[in-house]
């Protein structure tokens, strides 16, 4: 199959999304090739910590081994084939299998393999042929560690382009750095993988596909204080997406990448606003970097980033999602939180209460997107029509410093980026 | 407070809940009430980790008023359920209330799949004016930390 005959510049074939042939190439040829995201070092923060992902299909392991380095490994034993890790998270000596106990240092040097010596026919079990496979490329970028399946391709900056200034948003925003935590959502959805990178960077969903949170949020009269205030300025807020629509607000680079600018107004979700909430956060981060680098860090109104192919977070409200592909109409995402070290408690706090609301499985925003995607699933099962428009704004992107900006935030500017990347991946099958 | 006075409390609530009868089901509920589904077993806080949902009055009243909102998507059409309470026992009592513990298994149907979910359940009870109102909720579920559907239902 000619992949690329499916794209063109503002419209996709339907197959895109449904076809298993499709989604079983672009494994190997998108995530078996492209820098995929495995996780932050804040999750192997001390020496045998480790944190088991899957980068596509294949199960992973990404360890902290004694002398500070992190590796990103196979998870799969050299011998017969088992995980040999089997849990999400924890701290280890050593991995061993549980089929013949081979044993593999954090670093995935094989480090014993019972009952095996001079008896292993042709093979002589040397640690680090027989260790737990690395992958084929790791680098990281400001903590957040990244893999690639494919031996070749551009180094992790070149990849990340002008995203890079998206995680130093994220980063610079916390006094003494950043770590991951309060726990993981992981949902399912019934819809292609791609659907999810897609709404996330399109600022004209929310008012259809979110009004019945918008006027959820407007129609409570007592506002509370605490998780349902969050919740309800969030809700409401989304109602005030259009603010996108009055100038260039959404931008996409090389690789598939974008960022899209923030709607927000409400300065009780937003540190950069001059709300005295904020105060003591504003003077324990002008304490570290001076008042005018603190000034010019909480300026910067960022919403979504989507990193292309498995990566998509915010930076101003410190959330992360990684998108799995399960099956060409099936997939999972989890979504993370991060805290901003030495800001007070409290910061973090609102980070929870704002994760309930917009990322929870059961948020009465979110759902709402995983109903759409589980109906272009099933919409476009139909050959009443076999094209997917992008069109909107096609024609009048306007070039940027390495990329391109749609006409306004009304825009599919990103989406065709999305496409000409995962043309460019799928037209060559090396 | 007697284990079939809580009894007859959490059945009603339950077939409120089944008959998507809400504002009902809210008016269960005392004006500080709390109605906490956590995300990991044991969940000591929902300050500090992420809940499934921790709703405060007013968010319950938000997701109440969003799931009767013609253009909630995601219940077009709405879910069906059925749970089954059981192992109903009255864990502490004080002098005007008392924390009730129970197990519940519920189906769920929505177009072309149906689940299982259960887990444990805590309510305080709280005797007002003569008659038993819900302090608050938290639901324990046994998936609560595995890969989760779209929840649009209320436990």
């Amino acid at each position: 199959m000619q992949f690329e005959q499916l794209i063109q510049h503002d419209r996709v074939h339907r197959r895109v999304y449904t076809d298993a042939d499709v989604f079983e190439a672009e494994l190997a040829r998108l995530f078996g090739r492209a820098w995929l995201y495995v996780g932050h070092e804040s999750q192997v923060a001390r020496a045998g910590d480790f944190f088991a992902t899957r980068l596509g299909r294949q199960p992973v392991i990404m360890v902290r081994h004694s002398d500070g380095a992190i590796h990103v490994l196979h998870n799969r034993c050299a011998h017969r084939g088992p995980k040999v890790v089997s849990v999400e998270s924890g701290n280890a000596g050593e991995f061993r299998c549980c089929y013949h106990g081979w044993t593999y240092a954090t670093d995935g040097r094989l480090t014993s393999a019972p009952y095996s010596k001079d008896n292993f026919g042709a093979h002589d079990l040397d640690p680090q042929r027989y260790g737990l496979a690395p992958v084929a490329r790791m680098e990281s970028y400001r903590g957040f560690v990244f893999a690639s399946l494919g031996k070749d391709g551009p180094d992790l900056r070149t990849f990340l382009g002008p995203l890079t200034g998206s995680f130093d948003d994220l980063v610079d925003r916390g006094p003494d750095g950043i770590e991951v935590a309060g726990g993981v959502f992981k949902h399912y959805y019934d819809g292609n993988w791609k659907l999810y990178l897609e709404n996330i960077i399109d600022p004209t969903h929310p008012l259809f596909v979110h009004e019945s949170s918008i006027e959820a949020g407007r129609g409570q009269q007592d506002v509370g204080s605490g998780a349902g205030e969050i919740a309800r300025r969030q809700m409401v807020q989304n109602g005030e997406v259009w603010r996108l629509y009055e100038k260039p607000t959404v931008f996409a680079f090389p690789h598939g990448h974008a960022f899209m600018g923030d709607y927000h107004s409400d300065a009780k979700l937003l540190s950069g606003h001059g709300d005295p909430k904020f105060a003591p956060y504003r003077a324990a981060l002008a304490a570290r970097v001076g008042e005018d680098r603190a000034n010019k860090i909480l300026s910067v109104q960022l919403f979504n980033s989507v990193v292309y192919p498995n990566l998509t977070f915010m930076s101003q409200f410190r959330q992360l999602r990684v998108v799995h592909p399960i099956s060409v109409d099936r997939t999972e995402v989890w979504i993370y939180s991060f805290r901003l070290k030495g800001a007070p408690e409290e910061m973090f706090q609102d980070t929870i209460y704002f994760a309930n609301a917009i990322n929870s499985p059961a948020s009465p925003i979110l759902t709402d997107d995983l109903e759409t995607y589980r109906r272009q699933r099933d919409g476009l099962i139909s050959e009443g029509r076999d094209w997917v428009l992008l069109a909107r704004g096609a024609g009048a992107d306007q070039q940027i410093p390495g990329g391109l900006a749609g006409n306004t935030g009304a825009t599919e500017v990103a989406l065709r980026a999305q496409f000409k990347a995962w043309a460019a991946y799928m037209a060559d099958a090396a | 407070m007697t284990t079939d006075e809580a009894a007859a409390l959490l059945f009603r609530e339950a077939r409120l809940l089944d008959a998507q009868r809400y504002d009902e089901w809210l008016a269960l509920y005392l004006p500080d009430a709390w109605y906490w589904v956590p995300s990991r077993a044991d969940q000591a806080s929902w300050k500090d980790t992420i809940s499934i949902v921790y709703d405060d009055r007013q968010l319950m009243e938000m997701r109440v008023r969003r799931l009767m909102h013609p253009h909630a998507h995601a219940v077009q059409p709405p879910a069906r359920t059925t749970r089954i309470l059981g192992n109903i026992e009255i864990e502490e009592t004080r002098a005007d209330d008392c924390i009730v513990r129970s197990n519940f298994q519920m189906i769920e149907f929505r177009e072309d799949r149906q689940l299982v979910y259960g887990g444990a359940v805590r309510h305080r009870l709280v005797r007002r004016a003569g008659a038993l109102a819900i302090g608050w909720k938290r639901v324990d579920l046994v998936n609560a930390a595995g890969v989760q559907e779209p929840i649009t239902i209320i436990f």
